[in-house]
């Protein structure tokens, strides 16, 4: 589905993807893990040539995508995104961010448009927002317009950035409902996250990132209980321990 | 890069076709240059200030008149052309000379500076100081003034010095209109000014004074055309001629001035 | 003559005057309508080549923002006019709309190019991840977002132009301070009473035109 062969990306003198290779198949959720500046992002975004390594190649439906070449445009369709601040289309309603592209890229006509984008907006559980103004939602149901928007266009893939991180904590987990809601309909999705328990919860794959190289690649079993990296375990020790005195504080 | 660049193309189209139909309707408004549509009579555009009483201004309904304007349209119709006078700060008339208009009817002294950069007509009027008397005076020369006479001059003009060749009793004021008033009160015997400048204000301020003698010092004020085009020189001036032996020259004399400037 | 005459005689000039006045005002909406449609063209043209990423478009975009900023307006329309008379023989109107044009182009770049990218790169990204094209997210996402931002400083801009379009008389424009010039010359008793009727013309409209701008910037502001 997607496959990241040896990709190297720097900005000036700073690497910050060192030969990354990874694979995504059909159907398959896979969470990316790291540090803060590890280049999480930037594979993301690398994916779908938001920006543009210096070496290595990106197959996307077995077919190799060459930067400039081809058309972005017409790949970037096939490949949703979600991104950490939901960058929503601020001058659109809700029912404008999700009709824009399908009417203004696919051509779809308006009326059904907008009747396909009734149904997603249910399916986010926010058909009642439709008229409403970006301004006018709460962070989680900006993200999950956003993920209504993203979906469309009918991506094969879904790429999310950090889809919660920018969200109040008990906001949270409207968004992952339906992330996982998207999981269980067999969605192929990339998720950059923090959320150890629903990258556990979903994830077929967890992909450790470090200084740009990925660490380690487990099932999420493994990953969690008995990583096989060094690095992997102090990684995970310093999250969860962090997660835990969250949780202290929360309740206390 | 690749989209930026179809943007950019498509700006550029934009551009080109807002320059197309600015030019487009440049050839609408300019004068028919096709050869065969010969019965259209020629334009001939002339530039003067508009800012000079009595020669070009606007008059209460904002028409262009005055001495030079009209000189121009007679000149055009002895030519068989058609008259479009065009309104031109006077800082900027050289520079739309021979591209904006054909010529420069403007009251342009003819000086030797001005030589060097266009060509000058035979000169359209003249001017320069003359000597003005009460007309019941009995006063018909410059000869006829004694040491004696009193004389008004404008304060710290060149035509002080004019006046103390001829006597010690200078009366001076602060403007021409001030010395001609006192001329035609009787409190002076003459006043030294502008040929002009003195018929033009004994008509607006009806006084009963005449200019006497000829003029003391002469400008000559010619047409100014585009260097190298002898038969337009040619043209101009046989028509300067005829617009004299047929009388229209001194009917617009009358009408502006008062009086003949053309100095012949 | 008293206060009350005196208003009563500039009252006099004014209503006589109206009509030349009326018809000049005219001219000077025309030429300044002419100029800022023009001017937001050359505008957003050159905007473009200077937020684009290839290095001859910037110093394009940059040597004519420069040049136009660096110099008097009046020197590009006696430039338009006279200079270019030989091979761009265009009428008195169109040279000085178009100089305008040039003049206020430059300004209204630097206007959309502060617009455009005031706006967050997330929302270029978030339209080119949906399939657009950068085409289609400049149309349809990013000015429309920075044209909103654009609206007070372009207000501004319009008011300039307005003003400057005055500089349109050198170039035998009849319009609002070409009037009160030529009235002025016929009767210099009355100019400061014409070039304060002119005054008082451009001062109606820059308030009326304020008054629009901040409806339009407080209609628009209604679905932020
Ligand atoms: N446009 C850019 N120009 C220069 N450096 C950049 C740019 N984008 C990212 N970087 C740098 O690249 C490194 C990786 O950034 P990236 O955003 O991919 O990290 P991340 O793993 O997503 O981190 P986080 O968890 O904080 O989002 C960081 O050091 C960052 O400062
Ligand atoms: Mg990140």
């Amino acid at each position: 589905m997607i496959e990241v062969r040896r990709l190297n990306k720097s900005f000036g003198d700073l690497q910050v993807l060192k030969d990354v290779d990874l694979k995504v198949e059909k159907g398959e959720v896979v969470c990316l893990i790291g540090a803060s500046g590890s280049g999480k992002s930037t594979l993301l975004r690398c994916i779908n040539f938001l920006e543009q390594g210096q070496s290595g190649e990106i197959w996307i439906e077995g077919r190799l995508v060459e930067g400039k070449k081809d058309n972005l445009a017409k790949i970037r369709q096939e490949v949703g995104m979600v991104f950490q601040l939901f960058n929503l289309f601020p001058h659109k309603t809700v029912l404008g961010n999700v009709i824009e592209a399908p009417v203004m890229v696919k051509k779809v006509p308006v009326k059904q448009a907008t009747e396909e984008a009734v149904t997603l907006l249910e399916k986010v559980g926010l058909a009642d927002k439709a008229g409403s103004y970006p301004s006018q939602l709460s962070g989680g149901q900006k993200q999950r317009v956003a993920i209504a928007r993203a979906l469309a266009m009918h991506p094969k893939v879904m790429l999310f950035d950090e889809p919660t991180s920018a969200l109040d904590p008990e906001l949270v987990g409207e968004v992952l409902t339906v992330i996982k809601q998207l999981a269980r309909e067999g969605m192929t999705m990339i998720v950059v996250t923090h959320e150890m328990a629903f990258a556990r919860e979903v994830a077929e794959w967890v992909v450790y990132m470090d200084e740009g190289r990925i660490v380690e690649i487990s099932k999420p079993a493994q990953m969690f209980d008995e990583p096989r990296e060094a690095r992997t375990r102090e990684f995970l020790s310093r999250v969860l321990q962090k997660t835990d005195q969250n949780s202290e504080t929360r309740s206390a | 890069m690749i989209f930026q660049k179809k943007w950019m193309v498509l700006l550029l189209a934009l551009l080109m076709g807002v320059v197309l139909v600015v030019t487009g309707c440049a050839d609408d408004a300019a004068p028919p240059a096709d050869p065969g549509a010969a019965e259209e009579p020629e334009v001939f555009r002339y530039a003067m200030s508009g800012a000079y009483q009595p020669f070009s201004y606007f008059d209460e309904n904002d028409n262009l008149v005055g001495f030079d304007v009209e000189i121009g349209a007679a000149l055009a119709e002895a030519m068989g052309m058609e008259a479009e006078p065009v309104p031109t700060p006077w800082q900027a008339l050289p520079m739309g000379l021979g591209t904006r208009y054909e010529a420069i009817i403007g009251s342009m002294t003819i000086t030797e500076e001005r030589l060097q950069k266009f060509d000058f007509s035979d000169p359209y009027y003249r001017s320069g100081p003359k000597v003005f008397v009460q007309a019941d005076s009995g006063i018909t020369s410059v000869e006829d003034l004694t040491a004696d006479s009193t004389i008004a001059v404008l304060m710290e003009s060149v035509y002080e010095d004019l006046a103390a060749e001829i006597t010690d009793n200078l009366k001076f004021y602060e403007s021409d209109m001030l010395a001609l008033r006192e001329l035609g009160s009787g409190r002076a015997d003459a006043v030294i000014t502008d040929q002009i400048v003195g018929l033009t204000n004994a008509r607006e301020l009806d006084l009963d004074i005449i200019a006497v003698g000829d003029i003391l010092i002469v400008e000559e004020i010619g047409i100014a055309i585009p260097k190298g085009n002898p038969e337009l020189l040619a043209r101009i001036n046989r028509a300067l001629a005829d617009i004299k032996a047929d009388g229209t020259y001194l009917a617009i004399c009358g009408k502006y001035v008062g009086g003949d400037i053309s100095g012949d | 003559m008293g206060i009350v005459e005196y208003f009563i005689y500039f009252y006099g000039l004014l209503v006589n005057s109206g009509p030349i006045f009326t018809q000049a005002t005219i001219l000077t909406l025309r030429l300044t309508a002419t100029a800022l449609l023009l001017g937001i063209v050359i505008g957003l043209f050159f905007a473009m080549l200077k937020i684009s990423k290839n290095r001859v478009f910037n110093c394009i975009a940059d040597a004519y923002i420069t040049i136009i900023r660096g110099t008097p307006l009046i020197v590009q329309i006696f430039w338009i006019y006279f200079g270019l008379a030989p091979i761009l023989d265009i009428p008195a109107f169109w040279a000085a709309s178009l100089a305008l044009a040039v003049h206020n182009g430059a300004y209204i770049a630097e206007i959309f190019r502060g617009g455009i990218q005031s706006i967050n790169r997330g929302q270029m990204e978030a339209a080119l991840s949906l399939g657009m094209t950068y085409l289609l997210a400049m149309r349809r996402i990013i000015l429309p977002q920075a044209f909103k931002r654009c609206i007070p400083p372009l207000g501004n801009q319009f008011i300039i132009g307005l003003k400057d379009s005055s500089l349109a008389a050198f170039v035998t424009m009849p319009e609002l301070f070409m009037i009160a010039m030529r009235r002025a010359n016929r009767w210099p008793g009355d100019a400061l009473e014409y070039y304060t009727i002119a005054g008082l013309y451009y001062l109606a409209l820059v308030v009326v035109f304020t008054f629009l701008v901040k409806k339009l910037e407080s209609r628009l502001d209604v679905d932020k």
